[in-house]
């Protein structure tokens, strides 16, 4: 077995292409490597979703996937989403956790949010009970929920219109 | 009238909202320090053992490892191998025995992550088993085996360590008379007596612990989440045999603590590491090892109360409380437990006996709620079977009971200043329809109610800010409160900016780096807002004096006529900018205004029964509506009302947060979550059974209230709040649950098995008769 393969994929829009340590995770490529640590590692066991990035699209845990894995695949995360230079404009995800104090001590908010974009891109307008289910694989423990949810219903409004 | 205010009073978001959502904001473990050695932890696999032999050389010959350190190893670096901070019974690594399965006994340190963990796997230890103390019952027993010799005091030493007694495994203990507790009891009409007991829980930060020291020359910086960092330092420089200047401890956010990053070992632990090497070190603990580090007091409960002419006239309370292998804040908690315990209510005769022991179990410590929560779970439980034995309305026993605003609480503290009548009324009528009741899907709702209050921040805690205002008027705030979570350093920036007549957004805040932010005793015990708040707004309100003063004299305008608004001083016709002021008042002062500010209790030591006398008191009301399906035991919790008494709300969005935030947490200490111990075998380290609420567990209305009478003695009238949800949710659920089943869970949490096996004994109860 190779100990390094070969990898391309895209990450946060950006051409990635590197050979990767086989054992390698894909949160310590882009933590370690790439300096992205807006996933942060928790848990480690696919669980409290604080490591979530979007792979084509659909919120994984970064910690349990090999680097190696994302071969040909797009990676986005939290760093990628929306022009995080200060003032640069947030996504309304962003912009409604912050309004509703969806967030306290932020270590599960990337994940959060992340969470939440793929969602609406799925379904633009979730009732309560979809996205109470949705939520299911991220822990807050300092919110209760509450305003995380209120957050995504008002983003839900605010991207149909 | 209500005084009006530009900045505090309103709801805003967060100052640090930006960073969070971006993933911009820096937690310790995103820091990248070139050329740091990672250190992993050899831990006891057995929970009471002694040690025979460490055999490291395996280990210290794996590729890639730099060293590998016993107790043996860092006595040329440390004046003592011990660490606590009321009790200085901890080695950093085990000696000759270890008390608790996870006990660190070695560090391996390595190049990589991986090198050092594969090499920790390496390092054979051997153990012999000794006879494991598994609960406070077996530490009592006149045969337990000695967990410990005596030791000395640690930093939190006092009062404190007093009833610290290794003799008998006591760790701390609390012990008080009023009245004649024997004879009331002897002579009341009718007695009540229950046992309440509470699992061992898991704060469950997100962040794992970690810490990351770096030496530099005589000086070691830490970096690392605490909420702690200035009494730290003068652990680690009693530790080290340094000076406290030669120690400097960073902490950048926070991610969750509860109370768990507080006397956490991983800190001296990386520091002694980082000296014996001469190396940057990082000591990152896996959640297996977050759950090995600290956690919540279990406890067995005990109320006995007499009852006469529908009066109660006399409670005795005993506390036991399981306090690991270590004392940790064991003797703080159970001096706090056991003063709150008689609970807020008008009762002439009380004995407390509170007790907490030593087992071969990981150490408790802090937690949210820190010795409130176990005892007046107790209480609230406790006044339902009174009521219920007396068949009176649980909520009119409380208000035949209750202590009001004003009321001594304890003599000699200070009488209470928070109105838990009112708090009570305002939950009853927001929770509505009081009758159990059968829903159409035949599950059975019920209604509960629970009062608590927790005297907070007690005894001397100072704290200092600093305050600079720039040329251009902007200002930033030096100020060592920790923010990991509650929002902390918006509370600062807000009071800074009202005082300064600023935006917010023109205010930034420094937080707690030993080196450069001046003293501040601790961000715990809800304090950050009343001391740290406290102290900003004065720093500011110098600040801004002497800017005053500097228009006054050069304008010759009386200093009363002037103010301070968006960076000029302005008056009747003069306008004069920071810049201006600050660049002509001559040579010598430099080119900024500072302004210090200072907050310390003048009255450390009271004649209370506890000793200390309370800066504030958190007091709370909750009430619950419950569904409970009796074919399968699942609660559901329907309604949860909160209500606290804030003196004054600065953010209303913060202040809500914070106490839905309790709520929801207790919940899952209602429902779910227990740390399994079997004979001191920690058998669920993880979220994976461990389990805390998910977003779908949360209770349909969820509503938070709070009185406000702007009598608090922090900035505006305000007082704290982030203890004073959570202790009274979950006893107001358990008292829902009992009046939806007609039948008392003695124990936490009530899981749906346990919920199930009630209802079977309650309808069998109920057949029998």
């Amino acid at each position: 077995m190779p100990e390094e393969l070969p990898l391309t994929a895209t990450i946060n829009g950006d051409p990635f292409q590197q050979t990767v340590p086989v054992h390698e995770t894909l949160l310590e490529l882009l933590r370690e490597r790439l300096d992205l640590t807006g996933a942060k590692a928790s848990c480690t066991l696919e669980l409290c979703g604080t490591c979530t990035v979007l792979l084509d699209g659909q919120p994984v845990s970064a910690c349990t996937l090999l680097a190696a894995e994302i071969d040909g695949r797009e990676v986005l995360t939290i760093e990628g989403l929306a022009d995080a230079r200060a003032g640069g404009e947030l996504h309304p995800i962003q912009r409604a956790f912050a309004q509703h104090g969806a967030l306290q001590c932020g270590f599960c908010t990337p994940g959060f949010v992340l969470t939440a974009v793929a969602l609406l891109r799925r379904d633009p307008d979730p009732d309560d009970e979809t996205i109470r289910r949705e939520l299911h694989g991220n822990i807050c423990r300092c919110t209760g929920y509450e305003p995380i949810i209120a957050a995504i219903r008002e983003a839900s409004d605010e991207l149909k219109r | 009238m209500t005084a009006s205010y530009r900045e505090v009073g309103g709801s805003a978001p967060r100052i640090d909202a930006r960073d969070k959502v971006t993933g911009a904001a820096g937690f310790t473990a995103d820091m990248h320090v070139p050329g740091a050695l990672h250190a992993v932890i050899v831990r006891s696999a057995l929970p009471h053992a002694r040690i025979d032999r460490i055999d490291v050389a395996d280990a210290r010959a794996w590729l890639g490892v730099h060293s590998v350190l016993t107790a043996a190893e860092l006595e040329p670096f440390v004046t003592a191998n011990r660490f606590g901070p009321a009790i200085k019974d901890m080695p950093l690594l085990a000696e000759d025995v270890v008390r608790y399965e996870g006990e660190p006994i070695a560090l391996v340190l390595g190049e990589s992550p991986a090198a050092a963990r594969d090499a920790a796997a390496a390092v054979n230890v051997s153990l012999t088993a000794l006879q494991v103390v598994a609960t406070p019952e077996e530490g009592l027993a006149p045969d337990a085996p000695l967990l410990h010799a005596a030791a000395e005091s640690g930093e939190f030493a006092g009062s404190w360590s007093s009833g610290h007694d290794p003799s008998r495994n006591l760790a701390g203990q609390y012990h008080d008379r009023r009245g004649d507790p024997d004879a009331a009891l002897a002579a009341a009409e009718l007695v009540v007596s229950g046992e309440y007991r509470l699992p061992p829980l898991q704060h469950y930060a997100l962040e794992n612990h970690i810490a990351v020291a770096i030496p530099s020359g005589r000086r070691l910086v830490v970096h690392t989440p605490n909420q702690y960092p200035f009494l730290m330092v003068q652990a680690l420089a009693n530790l080290l045999g340094r000076a406290e200047s030669d120690v400097r401890v960073i902490v950048p956010y926070v991610g969750g603590s509860f109370g768990s990053k507080e006397y956490v070992n991983v800190v001296p632990l990386a520091a002694v590491a980082a000296v014996a090497t001469g190396r940057a070190v990082r000591l990152e603990l896996t959640v297996e090892e977050s759950f090995r580090s600290s956690g919540r007091h279990a406890a067995v409960v005990r109320y006995t109360s007499g009852i006469t002419g529908g009066r109660i006239v006399a409670r005795r309370v005993e506390l036991l409380f399981d306090t690991g292998a270590y004392a940790d804040q064991g003797p703080r908690v159970i001096r706090q437990a056991g003063y709150r315990s008689p609970g807020p209510y008008a009762i002439p005769n009380i004995q407390v006996d509170a007790f907490a022991v030593y087992t071969n179990k990981v150490p408790a410590g802090a937690y949210r709620g820190f010795g409130a929560s176990q005892p007046i779970h107790g209480c609230e439980c406790h006044m339902d079977d009174i009521a219920a034995a007396l068949d009176v309305d649980p909520v009119e026993l409380r208000r035949q009971h209750l202590l009001g605003l004003g009321d001594d609480f304890s003599p000699g503290d200070l009488p209470l200043d928070c109105d838990l009548p009112a708090a009570l009324d305002i939950a009853i009528t927001r929770l509505g329809d009081r009758r159990p009741a059968r829903a159409a899907d035949g599950r059975l709702i019920g209604t509960g109610v629970a009062v608590g209050a927790k005297n907070t921040a007690s005894g001397r805690l100072p704290s200092t800010a600093i305050a600079r205002i720039h040329q251009d008027g902007s200002a930033t705030i030096l100020a060592a409160g920790v923010e990991m979570g509650q929002g902390g350093h918006t509370m600062l920036a807000r009071v800074v900016a009202e005082t300064l007549g600023l935006g917010t957004d023109r205010v930034r805040v420094v937080g707690p780096d030993t080196a450069i932010t001046p003293f501040d005793q601790r961000t715990s015990s809800s304090r950050m807002t009343v001391h740290l708040g406290l102290a900003a707004q004065r720093a500011a309100e110098d600040a801004r004096r002497q800017l005053l003063d500097l228009a006054a004299a050069r304008t010759g305008i009386d200093v009363m006529q002037l103010e301070l608004r968006d960076g000029a001083v302005v008056g009747a016709d003069v306008r004069l900018s920071c810049k201006e002021l600050i660049t002509a008042r001559g040579s010598g002062l430099g080119g900024e205004v500072v302004g210090v500010g200072h907050v310390d209790q003048a009255e450390p030591e009271a004649a209370t029964a506890f000793g200390l006398r309370a800066g504030y008191w958190e007091g709370s009301v909750g009430a619950a509506r419950v569904a409970v399906d009796p074919e399968t035991g699942a609660v559901e919790v329907l309604d949860f009302i909160t209500v606290g008494d804030a003196g004054r709300v600065l953010n209303p969005l913060a202040a809500h947060g914070q106490e839905r935030g309790g709520v929801v947490m207790a919940l899952g200490h209602a429902l779910s979550e227990k740390l399994e111990f079997v004979e001191g075998y920690l058998r669920n380290p993880s979220p994976v059974d461990y389990r805390v609420p998910l977003a779908h567990d949360i209770p349909t209305r969820l509503e938070s209230h709070f009185l406000e009478r702007g009598d608090g003695p922090g900035p505006f009238g305000s007082k704290g709040l982030g203890e004073s949800s959570i202790i009274t949710t979950a006893p107001a659920i358990a008292n829902a649950i009992t009046a939806a089943i007609g039948v008392r869970l003695h124990e936490l949490p009530m899981r749906p098995w346990d919920v199930w096996q009630a209802c079977r004994q309650a309808a069998s109860v109920r057949h029998s008769s």
